[in-house]
């Protein structure tokens, strides 16, 4: 009988934390991101693409991030740069979007404020169907429900088994520069 | 002879200016407009969501960069875009100045860009509404 009572106010006692952790769970979404990526080469037409609806969620309480942008979504200036990029070099009709998750590292949701804080950003990116390990720093603050998130890093088209032909090798960067711009707001 | 070179060069000039107008309308040639193309097929927002969850690369080969019509009813309105029964975002090019509410059917069209399987929600961008009623 004891045995019964002990285990039923256990349950409940589950249930409460589980119900206070909702309460507390502390969510920032961003459906409208920015991201940028770029590879040009002096002299050459720029080789640029902006995606202004990507998908980024941040929990406060694992300090967990993932974002998501759909490779269709990026456009170039150029619309036959555009075709290429999904046709023959990221083949976004097989591979349709490009994610990232990863965690803030030592972070807590306190040490943001009104001034910008430098925040080191570990995860991995998936796209072409393959994984990259990435490190970077991004620079976040908080704004009444909004956190903004900015930084930018590097990368190789080789990181994802992107093959740049020999043609056109000379127009287009070794290192690709991707800069991120998020307003996440809270949910 | 002065005829002959007269000819010549015209028509070298010619082939030039060919050339020339081929050349920019293929690596220039200007973006889709999705505003003027007619929609391939007309769907119900919660159909095009149930159909990416379900099968993705059907879904992907039936929806992905077509211009599509989709109907539905309000539930969310941001500054540049909607969302259709918690299934579709609608992006459109400019901000929302028509006067909308939550709660309204209406009909866009737009072209789908994917899934995102993050927040289980289709995407279409370029969006215009065509019907709020």
């Amino acid at each position: 009988m004891t045995k019964k009572i002990f285990n039923s106010v256990r349950i409940l006692f589950f249930i409460l934390i589980g119900c206070l952790n909702s309460i507390n769970a502390q969510k920032y979404i961003e459906k409208k991101g920015t991201l940028i990526f770029e590879a040009s080469e002096k002299l050459f037409e720029p080789v640029k693409a902006e995606n202004k609806n990507v998908t980024a969620i941040l929990d406060l309480e694992t300090n967990k991030i993932a974002s998501l942008a759909l490779m269709k979504g990026f456009h170039f200036k150029n619309s036959l740069m555009e075709e290429h990029f999904n046709e023959n070099y990221v083949e976004s009709e097989t591979y349709p979007k490009a994610t990232f998750r990863g965690k803030l590292l030592n972070f807590n949701s306190e040490i943001l404020s009104n001034s910008l804080r430098q925040i080191t950003v570990e995860g991995k990116i998936a796209l072409h169907g393959k994984e990259k390990e990435i490190r970077t720093i991004v620079t976040m603050q908080k704004e009444g429900n909004f956190i903004t998130m900015k930084g930018s890093f590097t990368v190789l088209p080789s990181d994802f088994n992107i093959e740049i032909p020999a043609i056109v090798r000379k127009k287009i960067a070794k290192e690709i520069v991707v800069q991120l711009d998020f307003k996440l707001t809270k949910k | 002879m002065k005829k002959r070179t007269k000819i010549i060069t015209s028509i070298f000039v010619i082939a030039i200016a060919i050339f020339g107008v081929i050349f920019y309308q293929t690596f220039y040639a200007s973006h889709r407009n999705i505003a003027t193309e007619k929609p391939e097929l007309s769907i119900v927002a919660k159909q095009l969501q149930n159909g990416y969850a379900e099968n993705f690369e059907k879904a992907n080969a039936l929806y992905a960069d077509k211009v599509i019509e989709v109907k539905g009813s309000l539930t969310a309105i941001e500054t540049s875009s909607i969302v259709l029964n918690d299934a579709v975002q609608v992006d459109f090019l400019s901000n929302i100045t028509l006067d909308i509410k939550v709660g309204e059917n209406m009909t866009v069209k737009g072209r789908c860009v994917g899934y995102d399987d993050l927040l289980e929600l289709v995407r279409l961008d370029q969006a215009i509404i065509l019907t709020n009623k």
